[in-house]
């Protein structure tokens, strides 16, 4: 077999406009790279932790749970708070906030002095958002004391860590605009620091968008174009993908081998949280289905006439003797196969094309991993 | 083949998911389960304190197990209005309360003292009626009654220099509980008292000035196919904690409609499981105090029980559930969740009797 494209898994290389996959055979380099675009300004977690903002068209490896980076990919976005980090600004932020009195996520003097007396005491913002909404906070506490978020009509209590967190809390069919902090419901904490309110119009929170006086609207990214027709093998092959999964409400295409039509085209796509392997030519056949839960998962479509598999972490979830043919493969994209957008909001930790199928054995190993370690590395978690 | 495993001591996890897995071929794929639950409750930590965690973080509790256990537990109102601060307490006689003397078993300087002479008493008013179970932290030196306004719920409790949490369940109509010194003197800390309505007391929920209520936690998954055995298969548990109350579900294998498998304990503390809604195998009474290995091993005419390394049921039955793809710990059809679990396992072959009498040894 031939690994012809590699992508992400650590190693990364981006400037604006472009982020770099390749191909290594025979110890030869040659670049793959994917041509990435949004158009707007967008912030990333770098990799000494902090919020860094990054101009238009630059691609953002973000490190926020992962020391070896994503790709991040999202849709557009605004942030509906016209005053993210000014809480002088919110209703009864100059009695209970002093400004620029911390260091923020941003690793500079930004952050706020929120100094509550007593239970039932709030700071607060109206904005203009309706429907579904999710509003979030950077918050700075005593472990273990408690503070509680307002957002559209539903509220939560969250458990400070001692670190800096974002809390948020999403409401569907949100009944107002309003974000609001406060010490309602027995909280206990008193004296915090607070940094990076947002509220959008989504299921989930996004990166932060900040914001001072006005709403801010992060465009959507994209990445596409890596590859030719020396690279993909329209017979058979293994199209490969680690993604940090983020089940939107929607239709996400998460990877696309194809030359920019229905009937040539392999893609690894989402409708909410089902997850399917498609294979798309003289047939259309959907591999294998699985639902996900949001998080880190490891998939593998696997393709040839009459001998096609669908992995996702390690467990082969559909196979297909279903027989096709698929005129010519030439690109990988993210997010679409031809004009039509399907946006990724996956991040994507790592992707690999292989042109000849590979064995059962073969992709439960690619599928998935070495130790009981690594998986809870790789899957975030904790030790309970 | 063990295709799922499950705690022994290895526990992961974040908020909404606990981490369940296969290792066959030495290959790690993950079998999450998702967690919920609506509100934040309290766990023993690994360093022997109470601590408070979030809406949907599965909680390991170490109480009793230094490999930890998966706590599930029912929704409970703690009634006891102030858990805490016993100055919001009614006080009768000439009793001494000292807020925020030491350090409690939530590792904060939050406990009280209390020093009562004969006939002082402080209680609370709870108006409440039917299986009632009252739990509460004390140290120090003497000895006090615990006891409902009627006396039907009443324990005399010698108290030790160490933190216990003792615990009085009983069934009555009340209006207040009391903790009265009946005879002589003593001198004592205490911390985290709650009332609920149940046969046996649950993890400690603070209250500060209102009742507080946790929810139930839920722990379910759907899994890949291969890892519930469809034909044959083994289930395998292992718990240091039942509650005997009602009906409560260990263990739930099941598909759309009404093919399950369905492993609880009975009110007469049995365990019994059923097969697409009828009874398969029942023991006899098993006793809830110890640590408990439980295996199921299920092939049409060979579905058989195991306890602590003894066959105590069996039947030749010859009904399998089709298309078996969820598997749910705890709480499911309507039943309540059965307690801890420290480890738990899915084998997809129906293990012999000599390998279920050695795994549940």
């Amino acid at each position: 077999m031939s690994n012809t494209l590699k992508f992400g898994g650590g190693t990364w290389a981006t400037k604006k406009g472009s982020t770099l996959a390749y191909n290594d055979e025979n110890n030869n380099f040659k670049p793959l790279p994917f041509r990435t675009t949004r158009d707007s300004g967008a912030t990333r977690v770098n990799k000494e932790g902090l919020i860094e903002v990054v101009g238009n068209n630059v691609p953002r490896i973000d490190y926020t749970d992962s020391t070896d980076g994503v790709l991040l990919l999202e849709n557009s976005s605004t942030n509906l708070v016209t005053y993210s980090e000014d809480f002088s600004e919110w209703n009864s932020g100059i009695t209970y906030t002093t400004q620029n009195y911390a260091i923020s996520p941003d690793g500079t003097q930004n952050a706020s002095r929120l100094l509550f007396t007593a239970e039932g005491q709030n700071i607060y913002i109206n904005t203009s958002a309706t429907g579904d909404v999710v509003g979030s906070i950077y918050v700075k506490g005593t472990l273990g004391e408690t503070i509680q978020l307002f957002v559209g009509g539903g509220e939560t209590q969250f458990i400070l860590n001692g670190d800096w967190q974002r809390i948020f809390v999403e409401k569907t069919s949100s009944s107002n605009g309003f974000i609001n902090v406060n010490t309602n419901g027995g909280s206990t904490a008193r004296d915090l620091l607070i940094w990076g309110a947002q509220l959008e119009e989504s299921s989930y929170p996004t990166s932060y968008i900040p914001t001072s006086g006005s709403t801010v609207q992060r465009q959507a990214d994209t990445a596409s174009g890596s590859g030719n027709s020396e690279v993909f093998n329209s017979q058979e092959g293994v199209l490969f993908l680690d993604t940090n999964f983020v089940s939107n409400s929607g239709v996400q295409v998460l990877c696309s081998v194809h030359d920019f039509a229905a009937n040539k085209r392999l893609e690894i796509w989402a409708n909410s949280n089902l997850i399917n392997g498609f294979i798309g030519g003289s047939s259309n056949i959907t591999v294998g289905s699985s639902n996900l839960i949001n998080g880190s998962h490891k998939i593998a479509l696997n393709y040839k006439s009459g001998n096609s598999s669908f992995y996702v972490d390690g467990f082969l979830i559909g196979s297909s003797s279903t027989t096709f043919t698929i005129a010519e493969l030439t690109k990988m994209t993210l997010g679409y196969y031809n004009t039509t957008q399907y946006q990724s909001e996956s991040p994507t930790k790592e992707l690999g094309y292989y042109d000849e199928i590979l064995t059962d054995e073969e992709l439960e190993y690619m599928t998935s991993y070495r130790s009981l370690n690594e998986l809870v590395t790789e899957l975030n978690l904790n030790a309970l | 083949m063990n295709t799922l495993k499950f705690g022994n001591g290895e526990w992961y996890g974040k908020e909404g998911t606990i981490l369940a897995y296969n290792d066959e071929n030495y290959n790690y794929k993950p079998l999450p389960f998702n967690f919920e639950r609506d509100s934040k409750a309290t766990v023993i930590n690994k360093d022997g304190l109470i601590e408070t965690v979030g809406s949907d973080v599965p909680r390991i509790d170490y109480k009793d197990s230094a490999e930890g256990a998966l706590l599930l537990e029912p929704q409970r109102t703690n009634l006891v209005t102030y858990s805490e601060d016993f100055s919001q307490w009614f006080k009768i006689g000439g009793a001494t309360l000292t807020s925020n003397y030491s350090v409690s078993p939530d590792g904060t300087q939050n406990s009280s003292r209390m020093q009562m002479n004969v006939s002082d008493k402080f209680y609370i008013n709870v108006a409440l009626n039917g299986d009632i179970s009252f739990a509460v932290y004390l140290k120090g030196v003497g000895q006090i009654r615990l006891r409902d306004n009627t006396s039907t719920g009443l324990k005399d409790v010698t108290l030790t220099s160490e933190w216990v949490r003792y615990e009085l369940n009983f069934n009555a109509t009340i209006s207040n509980f009391q903790i009265e010194q009946q005879t002589g003197v003593s001198d004592f800390e205490i911390f985290g008292a709650q009332l609920e309505g149940g046969s046996y007391a649950t993890s400690y929920i603070p209250t500060q000035g209102s009742i507080v209520t946790r929810n139930q936690d839920v722990c379910s998954q759907t899994v890949p196919s291969g890892i519930i055995g469809q034909t044959e298969g083994t289930m395998y548990f292992q718990t240091n904690k039942l509650f005997s109350s009602g009906t409560r579900s260990i263990a739930l294998a099941y598909t759309s409609g009404s093919s399950y498998y369905q492993i609880y304990l009975t009110s007469s503390n049995q365990i019994r499981v059923d097969v697409n809604g009828s009874l398969l195998v029942i023991t006899s009474a098993i006793n809830l105090n110890i640590l408990n290995k439980i295996a199921f091993a299920y092939k049409s005419g060979e579905n058989i029980l195991y306890v602590n390394g003894v066959e105590l049921a069996s039947s030749t039955s010859t009904t399998i559930p089709t298309s078996l793809n969820d598997f749910y710990l705890g709480n499911s059809l309507g039943n309540e969740q059965s307690g801890s679990y420290q480890d738990f396992k899915l084998y997809n072959t129906r293990l012999s009797n000599t390998e279920l009498q050695a795994l549940t040894t």
